[in-house]
C-alpha cells in the first residue's frame, strides 16, 4: 500500500463540497449578505453535481487506496446527495433570512454534512465509514440545533444528540468484533475473510450490532424513537435535508456492508432486516394516520419509507437497484413536499411545523403550489405514474424475486394505508379558502426549486428508464481495484 | 498472547479500578462525582493500553480523555449549576429494570461469545511487541497513519471542523439572537 | 483465562456498565458520560484485538475514535448549554426524551 494507489479524483466531488464549505465559511467573515453566501453554496453543490455527472459518464473505477471507491453505486449515491443538496439550498436562501439564521454556519456545515454523506456512500473501509458516518451526525447535530432561540428545537438537538452518539457506540463496537473476527478492517478483506470463518460467534455477534446501529441512523423501528421529535424541532428546511440526506447515506452504507460483504451470511440477516421492515412500516404509517401537523406526519412518513427500503435492502443484490431508484425518488418528492411546507410557514406561529388546517383552500390561493404539493403526496402515496410509484414497484418486485412474498405484500398493504393520510392533505387543500389566511411565501428560489422536484418527479415517472439503466448491476465492482 | 504473573496481576488491578471508575459514574446522586468517576476509569485504561504496548495512545488517552473531555465536563457541570443536585430521581422502577435486564442479556452474550472464541480469530498480522519495541511505537503508528490511512485521516480533520464550527454556532447563538 | 478472553470481557463488562447508565439515568450529561464510557470500553476492545491481532488497524481506530469523541464532545456539550439558557434543568424527562 503506498501513495501510487490513490486516485483523487475518486474523491473529487467530496472534495469540491468541502472546498465549498470553506469558502463560505471565509466569506461569511467579510460579508454579511445571506443571500449571496447561499448562492455562493449553490455554485459549490452545482458544481458537484456536474462533477458526479460527468464522472458518471467516465469509464473506470478510480479508488483511494483501499479506503474509498468512486465506483457506480457511489456515484449514484453522490447524484441523490448533490440533488438533494441542490434543493435543500434552493429551499433555503428565502427561508433563513426569514427565521434569522447564522448563513455562514448554516450552509457550511450543510455542505459538510453532504460530504460526508457522499463517503460515507463510497467508504470501502470500516474506519473510513465510521469517520464519515460521524461527519455527517455531528453537522446535523448542530443543525438541528441552529435556531438557538426556540428551546424546541434545542431540545430536539440533544435527543438526536444522545441518541446518536448512543448508536454510534454500538455500531463501533460491531466494527470491533468484526475486526476481531476477521483480523482487518477493509471491507474487502472481511468479505474475503467471511467465508473462512462463516458462523465464527463474533463475526455474527460484530453484524448484529452493526445492524443496530444503521437501525438508529436510518430510523428504523424500533429504533426509531428520535425521529418524529428531532424532525418536528428543527428548521424545516433542515429537516428536509436530514430526512433525505441522512436516510440514503445510512442505507448506502447498510447496502455494501450487507450485500457485498455478507452475502454468504444472507440467511443470517435477511430475517431482521426483513422483521425490522414490517415493523417500520406498518409503525410508521400508523402513527402517521394520527398526526394534525402536516410537519410531524411527514416525519412519521419518512420513517414508513424507511421501512419500505428495508424491504429493499432484505430483497439482497436483488434489490439494490429498486433501493438507489428509491432514494432518488424519495429525495425529489420528500424535499418538495417541505418546500412547500417552507413556502406556508410563518416564522413566529410555524416554528412546531405547519397545522394540516392551513392547508385549506391553497388551491384558491397558490393553484401553483397546491399542484406541486398534489404530485409530491400523490408520489409519496405511490400513485402511477409518478416517481415514488417506480420506486416501490421496484423494491417490492426485487423482494418477490427473492422469495419475501410477505414482505411485499405487507408493503402494498401500507401502501394503501398511507394513501389516506397524504390524500387526506390534498383534500384539505381543495376546500375553500379562509378569508383572512395569510400570503404564502414568494420566492424565486423556492419556487425553482419546488419546481425541480415536482417536474423531476413526475419525470421519473414517466421516464423510469434513463435512472433505471444508471442503478442497474452498481455491484459488479465493488471495492474498486 | 499469554501475560507473566505479574502482567497478570496488574491487568486485573487495573480492571478493577476501571469498573469501579464506571460503576461510580453511573450511580453517583451528583454529576461532579460522575465526572471524577469517569476520569479513574479513563487513567486506569491509560495504563492498561501501555501494557498493551500501546504506548502512544495510552498517553493520548491521558492528554484528550483524562485532560481535555474530563476538564470540559466539569466546566460546562459548573456553568450549569454544578452545586445543586444534578437531578430528581430515576427512571420508573418498570423501566429501569427493563433496561437493566435488556444489558444483562446482552453482557451474558458477549460473555458467552468471548468464552466460545477459538482464540486464533483473524489473521495475524506482523507487528508482534517485539517489532514495536524494535522500531518504536510512534514511528510505526505515525508512518501506517500517514501513508495507509491518509484520507482517514484527513477525514478527522474534517471532523474536527465541524465540531469547532457547531460548538462556537451554538455557544455564541445568545448574542446573534440579542441583534434584532 | 488467557489475557485476550480477560480483556474482551472486561471491556463487555465496561460498555454494558455504560449502556445501563444511558438507560437508567436521566441527566444529560450523565448520559452523556456514560456515553464515553462505552466508547473508551470499545477502545478497549481494538487494542486488545491490534496486540492479539499483531496489527496496528486496532490501534489506528482508537486514535479515531479519540478525534471522534472530542468533536462530540464540543457539539454534544454545546447543545446542553444553549438549551440551559433557556431553561435551568439538564433532566432529559424535561425535554420529554422517551416521548416516541
Amino acid at each position: 500500500m503506498n501513495i501510487a494507489d490513490v486516485q483523487i479524483v475518486s474523491i473529487l466531488p467530496q472534495t469540491l463540497l468541502l472546498a465549498a464549505a470553506l469558502v463560505v465559511f471565509l466569506a461569511d467573515l467579510v460579508w454579511k449578505d445571506r443571500k449571496g453566501i447561499g448562492l455562493l453554496a449553490l455554485a459549490g453543490v452545482l458544481a458537484t453535481f456536474v462533477a458526479t455527472v460527468v464522472m458518471l459518464a467516465g469509464p473506470g473505477v478510480p479508488t483511494f487506496q483501499h479506503m474509498a471507491a468512486a465506483d457506480r453505486f457511489a456515484l449514484v449515491i453522490s447524484l441523490v446527495m448533490s440533488a438533494a443538496a441542490v434543493l435543500a439550498v434552493l429551499v433555503s436562501l428565502d427561508y433563513i433570512v426569514r427565521v434569522d439564521l447564522p448563513a455562514g454556519e448554516y450552509y457550511g456545515l450543510l455542505l459538510l454534512a453532504a460530504s460526508g454523506m457522499m463517503f460515507l456512500g463510497a467508504a470501502t473501509h470500516l474506519m473510513t465509514l465510521f469517520l464519515s458516518l460521524e461527519i455527517l451526525s455531528i453537522a446535523l447535530y448542530a443543525l438541528a440545533g441552529i435556531r438557538t432561540t426556540d428551546i424546541r428545537a434545542g431540545e430536539a438537538a440533544l435527543k438526536y444528540f444522545l441518541l446518536g452518539a448512543f448508536a454510534s457506540a454500538f455500531l463501533l463496537y460491531g466494527m470491533a468484533l468484526l475486526y476481531g473476527a476477521t483480523g482487518t478492517t477493509s471491507l474487502a478483506g472481511i468479505a474475503a475473510a467471511v467465508p473462512s470463518v462463516q458462523t465464527d460467534p463474533m463475526l455474527i455477534a460484530g453484524l448484529a450490532l452493526l445492524l443496530i446501529g444503521f437501525a438508529f441512523k436510518v430510523a428504523a423501528v424500533p429504533f426509531h424513537m428520535w425521529t418524529p421529535d428531532v424532525y418536528q424541532g428543527a428548521p424545516s428546511s433542515v429537516t428536509a435535508f436530514m430526512s433525505v440526506g441522512a436516510k440514503a447515506a445510512g442505507f448506502a452504507a447498510l447496502v455494501r456492508v450487507l450485500v457485498a460483504v455478507f452475502p454468504t451470511l444472507y440467511a443470517w440477516w435477511v430475517w431482521p432486516v426483513g422483521v425490522l421492515a414490517v415493523l417500520t412500516m406498518t409503525w410508521g404509517n400508523l402513527a402517521a394516520l394520527a398526526q394534525g401537523n402536516v410537519k410531524r406526519m411527514l416525519a412519521y412518513s419518512s420513517i414508513a419509507h424507511a421501512g419500505y427500503i428495508l424491504v429493499g435492502v432484505a430483497a439482497g443484490e436483488a434489490g439494490v437497484s429498486g433501493v438507489l431508484f428509491y432514494l432518488m425518488a424519495y429525495a425529489l418528492m420528500n424535499i418538495g413536499a417541505f418546500a412547500v411546507l417552507i413556502a406556508l410557514e410563518r416564522a413566529e406561529e410555524d416554528a412546531a411545523g405547519v397545522e394540516l388546517e392551513r392547508m385549506r383552500g391553497l388551491f384558491h390561493r397558490r393553484p401553483w403550489l397546491a399542484a406541486a404539493m398534489t404530485v409530491f403526496m400523490f408520489s409519496l402515496a405511490g400513485m402511477p405514474p409518478l416517481a415514488g410509484f417506480f420506486g416501490k414497484l421496484y423494491v417490492f418486485s426485487a423482494a418477490v424475486r427473492s422469495g419475501l412474498l410477505v414482505l411485499a405484500i405487507i408493503g402494498v398493504i401500507n401502501s394503501v394505508i398511507s394513501a389516506y393520510y397524504y390524500l387526506r392533505v390534498v383534500a384539505r387543500m381543495a376546500l375553500a379558502a379562509p378569508a383572512e389566511e395569510a400570503e404564502p411565501a414568494r420566492c424565486p428560489a423556492l419556487t425553482i426549486g419546488t419546481g425541480i422536484a415536482a417536474v423531476g418527479t413526475v419525470l421519473l415517472g414517466i421516464y423510469p428508464t434513463w435512472l433505471l439503466n444508471l442503478v442497474q448491476g452498481t455491484l459488479a465492482v465493488l471495492f474498486g481495484g | 498472547m499469554t501475560a507473566t504473573p505479574l502482567e497478570t496481576v496488574l491487568f486485573i488491578a487495573f480492571g478493577a479500578v476501571a469498573i469501579a471508575g464506571a460503576l461510580s459514574v453511573i450511580l453517583a446522586r451528583h454529576a461532579v462525582y460522575s465526572a471524577l468517576g469517569m476520569l479513574v476509569n479513563f487513567v486506569a485504561l491509560a495504563a492498561m493500553y501501555i501494557m498493551l504496548s500501546a504506548e502512544f495512545l495510552g498517553i493520548a488517552q491521558l492528554i484528550v480523555y483524562a485532560g481535555a473531555i474530563v476538564v470540559l465536563f466539569l466546566f460546562a457541570l459548573m456553568l450549569i449549576g454544578g452545586r445543586r443536585p444534578a437531578e430528581q430521581g430515576r427512571l420508573t422502577g418498570g423501566l429501569a429494570a427493563a433496561g437493566s435486564a435488556l444489558v444483562v442479556v446482552f453482557l451474558a452474550e458477549i460473555a458467552y461469545l468471548v468464552m466460545r472464541l477459538t482464540g486464533t480469530a483473524g489473521a495475524k498480522g506482523t507487528v508482534t511487541p517485539d517489532v514495536i519495541a524494535q522500531l518504536g511505537h510512534i514511528q510505526l503508528l505515525g508512518a501506517t497513519l500517514l501513508l495507509e490511512y491518509i484520507l482517514p485521516f484527513e477525514l478527522a480533520s474534517v471532523l474536527l471542523l465541524v465540531g469547532i464550527v457547531g460548538a462556537v454556532m451554538l455557544a455564541r447563538a445568545r448574542r446573534q439572537s440579542r441583534q434584532e | 483465562m488467557d489475557a485476550i478472553r480477560y480483556l474482551l470481557i472486561l471491556s463487555a463488562v465496561l460498555f454494558s456498565i455504560g449502556a445501563a447508565g444511558v438507560l437508567i439515568r436521566r441527566n444529560a450529561l450523565v448520559i452523556f458520560m456514560c456515553i464515553e464510557i462505552m466508547l473508551n470500553a470499545v477502545n478497549l476492545t481494538f487494542i486488545a484485538l491490534s496486540r492479539q491481532l499483531q496489527s496496528l488497524d486496532g490501534q489506528i481506530f482508537v486514535f479515531m475514535v479519540m478525534a471522534v469523541a472530542a468533536a462530540e464532545v464540543a457539539i454534544g456539550l454545546g447543545i446542553i448549554v444553549s438549551i440551559f439558557r433557556h431553561k435551568p434543568t439538564t433532566d432529559v424527562d424535561d425535554v420529554s426524551l422517551l416521548k416516541g
